[in-house]
């Protein structure tokens, strides 16, 4: 453990860093510091003479040497990971001292833990605490802060079923379990220094980041009151030691991640996709689009089909041209020319240090992501500075300023050109289309009108038509978000015993988001020819030809302001209390300003046409849609969020053994409402701890640490989105009447409460003797009451089909275990670390009426709440197989195979459905085995999630013809009498019908388990004198799993994360 | 020291402080402007009925491919086998009911006199307008037909008195429902005003017509009949087809000049590109009747669909608001059916004049025209063709036994036919979700 304590902090072995700090001249205090075990140097042991605040250093070598002006004195000695040490000294030495060390791993354990409030040392807390240091913090290389949490820690779940393989993956993550039933809100609090940090999380550099704690229970969340009911992460940032000489850390990673697999999506062969629309054309299913006056797109295939039917094409001449296309797969296409391997770098860089009365750190950062779609990219920039200053023995003060910038693209809304995301008029892209020739000419596919319409139209009168997908794909919305936060820190020792502090942050942040659809690009011209009228041979266009530019501009400041008092006192050297008291006030407001759109904009001259007519219901080009006015709607927001909160905290500790702690706090809100000011309690927590092994009776000596610790509290959780008010919104103009207008989207609730959760926590932790083995245990119990959900609602009401209600209580059961080993020490080190975590939430009470069946059956990604079952079940249909005579599929009503399907969709009573079990992992951890030898490191973390479901994708014909949406396993369908032996996928019938489908894709054949092991990631270190040179590679796929169709539950079998491999290396100079 | 005491003072200000508003455009409703801006809302006040009625009547058809391009619930709605109602048919306008109330509500509360931009009895009067609109067409189709020996007794709709979410709701009668109706719109009468900026906002001319078109409904001839004459008093303008340009997509320009309220149904099956006009009623017109042309364009496959919706929109949304025509047409019938003949004639002729060709109609007398009552109603379905009013006919003159036979669906060899008899009995499933959160009793 030692050597990892090394390579982490590479201290520097310059041979006179201590002459800035010497203060008077005196005799020399020199000598080595080694291990006792190994007899190795101690690099960075910190060397302090007692009743003396300077201290210092040993170098690579072990060695030290100071000045002391006494002649005698005490010097400590400490390292993390060792068990401290004083030596008496007479000066002048007769010979360098040798003092040895002996590694105490406990020691390692012996940390400080942050709760935004304040800063408790590990053993002297009660709750359930979990803190990821720096070393365990970097071993990941990610852009973002939380990420990096994935693998290292218990009872965390990293939810990545809705992943987009075209959006910036971010994952939602739930500390043990969620505790809303509403995923948007689920959201652990972040709070970053002190404060809770309302920005965009992207913003924060994980390299200014020097620890990150989960709060778990309430002992340790309740102290952030009505907000830290999903569970409270707090941010702790680097800062510069005081009697440090200057250090200069610089480190730098490039990251390349592979394409998005598209092929793992499953669709229809092309072959059999053709034979489909030539199937539904010849029945009439394209009549509607064909005849409809607004020249609705048809599919090449179907074009070519309407030719022939009304003779103006040769049909065998189309069906060569048909057959030609039966190879092609767009994914090709879309992966060669819209995808590209991601690539990030990044780089940061800090100097910190410090003298005996103040303390310095300024950082730097800078990231460039090149994301997989070629249209996204993400650049950010931050600066940090933080100081800290004894201005006198009572009076600390510390200030810091925090500033971020990024700068980044994704699509444009409508413009997209990732798989998925092109649409021909809400039917997804069909397979054989192609994006370009054979000559690099890129090609059109048809988009909102026909495409033999759009090449004709107008007789040369209009802009071209045509929408070429690859003309599109650089075209993007730019986002620009800057943040400057202050952190000002002021503590005043009054007595000894008595601190009375003051904190102050401020923040700003301010953005843009930038859409510029310019002139060549196919939404204006789509624009400008809807706005063309052909009169006389002329077209007279009522919208200037040029581009579009569409515009907002948000800003953002928040304050929090907090006095506090904390007393700290032992007496007797038995008792020891620590206390703190305070009162905060925090407002956060938001201002976003959606500017009209500008019309004809030139980005060259920064120009726009503004005598437009948007008064007038403009025709729009040959009828192709309802007169309408050019849209010059714009919205301004702005939105306020206050609390004042009062809150205290206290332990007694009594013989270093017993500690008893508890909290309380009271919040009020400008978004609760007066009457819920009113009426919120305060919110508490108690809680307690023994430690066992230092009682004189104790004499197990092969586990020398023995701490138990019990917790009891209170946490809440609001969502200020939620009124029990009639909440109108208002917009500034309605399209058809010019008019301002409102909306009523909840109906006074006036019964509405705010989700209070009740947390029990209780904990062992261990170590043996020498911490060969170490860890901890903790069971809980986790009871929400007043969950709001979002339930059905009676339509009758008139506020929509669903509104947040109190709805629910519910029972959270977990077990997160730590277990750390040390395997083998000598040349090679072998160390295993070992997270394991249960978390199982059942529903005790649900309030509304019992929702319909039909909701229960699906993905089983909403929440669906049953009384005594876990909070997100997934359910099923019965099923009894197929029916031999033509391939439908066969359900279960009433105990008896039916094909009522309708009835079967919308009438199987609960009882009647299949249970397979919870939709979330039950139990999930990680196993990081770490091993070392010499100056090589190896880390390798698998990970696990057992117990629980999934449903696979499947076939829906009602989709396949609706929106062209299919799934490979169409080529397995029943087709003839005796397939029923051989396959599930019914027939295909015509009409479609929907309830037939529901039946087959919510069958319970169509449940997979979920259980999988993977290997998350691996890191490869080398170190080097300062240097010290890192890989890592994640996402490194499934090991084992329990379903044969080699799908990743993970994704729910869609495209997941792909491959990343990332270099790196880490600079220190000292 | 002196940072924590600004603390301290804070919060002593705590009242104040936290007295601010969340989000400024979202505000409980606190003065007249916002009442106002809630009427202002078309989406939910105008838009939205029910298109069930004119889906089952007979000016409808649908090819069989068309039929077979629907989905289950639409396709049994159309061989008027209604297993199912999809939920918005019933919520959309459920929605214009809660507006309505959190506006008869506001206006209670608040002690803001009407100045000279907001006007309470103007705002009083179109929320109780809005209000009986959407009680009017749900009744239409989640209610049997009107019949006085029944109306005490049969399920009509769900009567909104309040807006808060928890309020205990039940069926009232179909008697209960229609006195709703006519009790808002009476009081709705006295407060609105004579003219309106915009068709979309109701006029006491509106009120009137939705009076009317309710005792029609109900086979008050004698009230419906006057009602109509009181509008007309306020609005009585009929433009002349032949300025219009029959080639044009959609001929008739959005708050065209006839239009005495604007509204629209939602509709699947009778969405423009999809229905076709029923052959039958498209041999009614005249060569020399411009609403031939002006209501209907020729499908490549011979058929018609329809394109002379009120507000130049055609798709999924179909015009169902008041015009001067429907006046005229209600005028006359409850005229004649009191056997005012000749007056009912001068009615007729004066639409029609302005339908024709300039010139070409050759007025109806008494001479050419022996059954009055019958000329009416074939006039009355020709000219308020697609606007969800041939279902109220059918149900009204079914029970009148003046239509008989059945209205049929052929679908390749099957025909599905719905029997006159049948007609004022249908009353369409009220959606699940409301029946299992509201448990009503079901249609």
């Amino acid at each position: 453990m030692k050597h990892f304590f090394q390579y982490l902090i590479v201290a520097a072995c310059t041979l006179a860093p201590f002459k800035t700090i010497a203060q008077q001249q005196a005799f020399r205090v020199r000598g080595t510091v080694t291990d006792s075990r190994t007899g190795r140097p101690v690099d960075g042991a910190n060397l302090r003479i007692k009743g003396n605040d300077a201290s210092f250093l040993t170098d690579t070598a072990g060695r030290f040497d100071f000045p002391c002006p006494q002649t005698s004195a005490v010097l400590v000695i400490s390292h993390m990971g060792y068990a401290s040490r004083e030596v008496v000294l007479a000066l002048p030495l007769a010979q360098p001292s040798g003092i040895s060390l002996a590694p105490d791993p406990y020691q390692l354990e012996e940390v400080t833990i942050s709760t935004g409030y304040q800063t408790v040392p590990k053993e002297r807390a009660t709750g359930s605490f979990e803190r990821v240091g720096e070393r365990l913090f970097n071993r990941a290389v990610t852009t973002g802060v939380l990420e990096r949490l994935d693998g290292v820690t218990t009872g965390t779940w990293f939810d990545r079923r809705s992943y987009d393989h075209n959006a910036r993956g971010q994952a939602q993550l739930t500390i043990r379990g969620v505790s809303t039933l509403r995923s948007a809100h689920a959201d652990p609090l972040i709070i970053l220094d002190n404060f809770p940090y309302e920005g965009d999380p992207a913003l924060i550099n994980p390299n200014d980041v020097e620890s990150v704690t989960l709060l778990k229970d309430a002992a340790a969340a309740s102290i952030w009151g009505a907000r830290a009911g999903n569970g409270v992460i707090v941010i702790t940032s680097k800062k510069g030691s005081f009697n440090r000489p200057a250090q200069i850390r610089f480190n730098s990673a490039v990251t390349v991640a592979g394409k998005p697999d598209l092929m793992v999506i499953s669709n229809a062969g092309t072959s059999d996709f053709i034979d489909v629309e030539q199937f539904l054309f010849a029945q009439g299913y394209y009549n509607a689009t064909i005849n409809s006056r607004f020249m609705l797109p048809l599919s090449p295939v179907t074009d070519l089909l309407l030719q022939v039917r009304s003779g103006v094409m040769d049909s065998l001449a189309a069906q060569q041209q048909i057959d030609q296309w039966r190879h092609r797969d767009v994914r090709k296409d879309f992966l060669d020319h819209t995808y590209r391997n991601a690539f990030n770098q990044q780089y940061a860089g800090n100097i910190s240090g410090g003298s005996a009365k103040y303390t310095y750190m300024l950082s730097g950062g800078y990231d460039r992501n090149l994301e997989s779609l070629v249209s996204n990219r993400f650049n950010r920039t931050t600066l940090r500075t933080h100081h800290r200053l004894k201005i006198t023995d009572r009076l600390e003060a510390e200030a810091a300023l925090r500033y971020a910038h990024e700068n980044s693209t994704r699509p444009l809304p409508g413009g997209a050109v990732g798989y998925g995301m092109l649409s021909v008029r809400g039917r997804t892209l069909y397979p054989y289309a192609a994006l370009i020739d054979g000559e690099g000419n890129h090609l059109a596919i048809p988009r909102d009108y026909r495409t033999s319409y759009t090449d004709t139209a107008g007789g040369g009168l209009l802009l071209d038509w045509a929408f070429r997908p690859l003309d599109e794909m650089h075209q993007n919305t730019q986002d620009r978000q800057q943040e400057v936060r202050a952190d000002l820190n002021l503590s005043y020792r009054l007595f000894p015993f008595l601190t009375a502090g003051v904190s102050y942050m401020h923040q700003l942040d301010a953005g843009e988001s930038r859409q510029h659809y310019p002139e060549s690009g196919y939404y204006a011209r789509d624009l400008v020819n809807q706005y063309t009228q052909v009169v006389g041979g002329r077209a007279v266009r009522i919208l200037p030809v040029g581009g579009m530019l569409r515009q907002s501009h948000n800003r953002a400041d928040g304050y929090g302001l907090r006095g506090q008092l904390q007393a700290n006192q032992r007496w007797q050297d038995r008792h020891h209390v620590v206390a703190l008291v305070g009162m905060e006030a925090r407002q956060h407001r938001t201002w976003n300003n959606q500017h009209a759109p500008r019309y004809g904009y030139d980005d060259q001259t920064l120009t726009y046409i503004h005598n437009i007519d948007f008064n007038t219901r403009h025709p729009i080009y040959d009828g192709l849609k309802a007169n309408t006015a050019i849209s010059n709607a714009g919205s301004l927001s702005q939105l306020t969020n206050r609390f004042v909160s009062l809150y205290g905290n206290a332990s007694y500790t009594f013989d270093e053994r017993y500690v008893v702690s508890g909290s309380f706090r009271r919040d009020a809100s400008n978004v609760f409402g007066v009457r819920q000011n009113e009426k919120w309690s305060p919110l508490w927590s108690s809680g307690l701890s023994w430690l066992l092994s230092s009682e004189p009776w104790y004499a197990f000596g092969a586990m020398p640490l023995v701490k138990l610790r019990a917790t009891y509290g209170y946490s809440g959780n609001v969502d200020p989105s939620v009124a029990a008010q009639t909440i109108l919104t208002h917009v500034s103009g309605h399209p058809t009447t010019g008019l301002p207008f409102a909306s009523a989207w909840t109906g006074p609730n006036p019964n509405l409460r705010w989700e209070k959760v009740r947390t029990i926590n209780f904990g062992v932790d261990l170590a043996s003797r020498g911490s060969r083995i170490s860890g901890s245990v903790e069971y809980y119990l986790k009871h929400t009451h007043d969950l709001l959900a979002t339930a059905p609602l009676d339509p009758t009401i008139g506020f929509g089909l669903t509104a947040i209600r109190n709805a629910a209580r519910t029972r959270g059961r977990g077990v997160d275990l730590q277990l750390n080993t040390r395997n083998l020490a000598g040349p090679v080190l072998w160390s295993s670390h070992l997270l394991a975590s249960y978390h199982k939430t059942t529903v005790r009470d649900y309030y509304l009426p019992a929702p319909n069946s039909l909701i229960y059956v699906g993905s089983g990604m909403g929440v669906n709440p049953i009384v005594g079952q876990v909070i997100s079940p997934i359910y099923s249909y019965a099923w009894h197989g197929l029916d031999p005579v033509n391939g439908d599929p066969i359900g279960m009503l009433a105990g008896e195979a039916s094909k009522d399907y309708y009835n079967i969709h919308a009438n199987t009573p609960l009882e009647e459905l299949v249970f397979h079990g919870s939709a979330t992992p039950l139990y999930f951890g990680a196993l990081r085995n770490e091993f070392q030898y010499r100056n090589v490191a190896l880390s390798v973390n698998v990970s696990w999630f057992f117990d629980y479901y999934f449903r696979r994708p499947s076939l829906n014909y009602s989709a396949f013809y609706d929106s062209w949406r299919s799934h490979g396993e169409f080529s397995q369908r029943w087709q003839q009498p005796g397939d029923e032996q051989r396959t599930n996928v019914p027939s295909m019938p015509y009409p479609a019908n929907g309830s037939r489908d529901a039946v087959y894709q919510h069958a319970s054949i169509n449940v997979l388990r979920g259980d999988h092991i993977r290997l998350q990631d691996v890191r490869l270190g080398y170190r080097l004198r300062q240097v010290e040179i890192h890989g890592f590679a994640s996402n490194l796929g499934i090991l084992w799993r329990r379903n044969g169709e080699k799908l990743d539950p993970r994704t729910l079998g869609q495209p997941g994360p792909p491959r990343s491999l990332s270099l790196g290396f880490t600079l220190n100079i000292q | 020291m002196a940072a924590f005491t600004v603390v301290l003072a804070c919060l002593s200000g705590c009242q104040q402080y936290l007295a601010v508003k969340p989000d400024k455009s979202m505000a409980t409703p606190t003065t007249l402007k916002d009442l106002q801006r809630l009427l202002n809302n078309i989406d939910a006040m105008n838009d939205g009925f029910p298109a069930l009625g004119e889906e089952t009547g007979d000016d409808v058809l649908l090819t069989l491919a068309n039929w077979n391009s629907l989905n289950e619930i639409e396709r049994n709605n159309y061989i008027f086998n209604n297993v199912e109602t999809a939920a918005g048919r019933w919520s959309q306008k459920y929605v214009a009911v809660a507006c309505s109330n959190i506006i008869l509500e506001g206006l209670k509360d608040l002690d803001e006199p009407s100045g000279a931009l907001y006007n309470r009895e103007h705002m009083e009067g179109g929320a109780l307008f809005f209000r009986a609109h959407a009680y009017f067409q749900l009744v239409q189709v989640f209610a049997e037909h009107y019949d006085e020996s029944t109306a005490g007794t049969n399920p009509g709709i769900v009567l909104r008195s309040r807006s808060a979410i928890d309020e205990p709701l039940i069926r009232a009668t179909v008697a209960e429902s229609y006195a709703a109706i006519i009790a808002d719109l009476q009081r709705a009468c006295s407060l609105l005003p004579t003219a309106v900026a915009t068709p979309n906002l109701p006029s006491r001319a509106a009120a009137y017509s939705l009076l009317s078109r309710t005792y029609l409904t109900m086979a008050q001839y004698g009230p419906a009949g006057l009602y109509a004459d009181s509008a007309l008093m306020l609005h009585n303008v009929l433009l002349d087809f032949n300025l219009l340009d029959t080639n044009a997509n959609m001929p008739f320009p959005r708050f065209y000049g006839e239009t005495i309220h604007d509204s629209r149904m939602t509709t699947v099956i009778a969405s423009t590109g999809r229905a076709v006009v029923n052959p039958e009623l498209l041999a009614g017109y005249d060569h020399d009747d411009l609403r031939r042309k002006l209501f209907f364009l020729r499908n490549p496959d011979g058929n018609h669909r329809f394109k002379g919706a009120f507000d130049g929109i055609n798709g999924g949304t179909v015009f169902n608001g008041i015009s001067t025509g429907e006046l005229y047409l209600t005028r006359a019938e409850c005229l004649a059916r009191a056997g005012f003949n000749d007056e009912a004639l001068t009615m007729m002729n004066e639409l029609l004049r302005h339908r024709w060709v300039s010139g070409r109609y050759e007025p109806a007398t008494r001479g050419n025209t022996p059954d009055v009552l019958a000329f009416v109603l074939r006039e009355r379905r020709k000219e308020l063709v697609y606007r969800g009013l041939r279902w109220m006919d059918l149900r009204r003159l079914a029970k009148e036994g003046l239509i008989t036979g059945s209205i049929t669906r052929t679908l390749g060899e099957t025909v599905h036919g719905l029997p006159a008899v049948r007609i004022p009995h249908v009353a369409y499933k009220i959606p699940v979700l409301a029946i299992q959160e509201g448990g009503y009793i079901q249609n």
